[in-house]
């Protein structure tokens, strides 16, 4: 390991995004484990708070994103920094839009209590995902060439 | 009753594994401390201990050790930033834990793992 810090940025960065992940994925995981008779009270309550910290996740993930970048761009390798940034930065408006829909049709379950509205909440949610698989992939490929010019 | 430890770095994400295992039925014990880790296992003898071996910014593989000397039989589930590739990967992978998983994680995955490695708890 020739970068101890970026090393330990890059792990900062992933968990981040690993924390977004956890989230929705616990939101989907209620949904799916109890049916609607029994997904109230304490249920509904443990989904909004795990709902609720994907936006902190994300925007915690900014900032280590600006850490990350800070430390690439003093290794002088422009165009890792830049491909990692922009995929990030993709990745981040894309998990931003997912909130926002996932958000209305939040409120829109809390307004009409239905499987119907259950199901598209937890269907806008399982897109972040792939967004979130996206992120982790782009900072494995900055790795791999950074590793390959002998500078992480 | 089976009891989980779940060790992770993130507090939020420890509680919201917390509620939702409790909700099924688990006993569940969080914390971000890797010393406590070692004193939750020592006082209340969890049959699993699902972990994040890079806590306060260090590998520590050290918690996993010192916890299976004290039980031998405990299940251990590792999910981590550590990737095929980095260095600490081939530490990780020498202590031959139940379940490997790369973050971001798959909780319903683990949640089977749980349900298979304590059904005889």
């Amino acid at each position: 390991m020739i970068n101890e810090k970026l090393h330990l940025l890059f792990h900062d960065l992933s968990g981040r995004i690993g924390g977004i992940n956890t989230m929705w994925q616990i939101c989907i995981a209620y949904i799916k484990k109890f049916d609607l008779e029994r997904l109230d009270g304490k249920f509904k309550e443990n989904i909004t708070v795990a709902f609720r910290n994907i936006p902190s996740y994300r925007k915690a993930t900014i900032e280590k994103l600006k850490l990350v970048i800070g430390a690439l761009n003093k290794l002088g390798s422009r165009d890792i920094t830049e491909t990692l940034e922009s995929a990030i930065n993709h990745g981040l408006e894309e998990l931003e839009e997912i909130e926002y829909t996932a958000d209305t049709l939040y409120h829109q379950l809390l307004e009409h209590d239905t499987k119907e509205n259950l199901m598209r909440f937890a269907e806008e949610l399982e897109k972040l995902g792939p967004v979130c698989r996206s992120m982790i992939d782009a900072i494995g490929n900055s790795k791999n060439k950074l590793t390959a010019l002998g500078k992480y | 009753m089976t009891k989980i430890l779940i060790a992770e770095r993130e507090p939020e994400v420890n509680k919201s594994l917390k509620d939702f295992f409790q909700t099924l039925g688990y006993t569940t014990f969080i914390t971000t401390s890797p010393e406590e880790a070692v004193e939750i296992t020592e006082r209340e003898n969890p049959n699993v201990l699902i972990i994040d071996v890079r806590m306060r910014s260090e590998l520590r593989l050290d918690v996993i050790k010192a916890i299976r000397r004290i039980d031998k039989n405990i299940k251990v589930i590792v999910m981590s930033t550590y990737y095929k590739g980095d260095e600490e990967f081939k530490e990780i992978e020498a202590l031959k834990v139940d379940r490997y998983y790369e973050k971001p994680v798959n909780i319903a995955k683990i949640l089977d793992d749980v349900r298979i490695m304590t059904k005889d708890a």
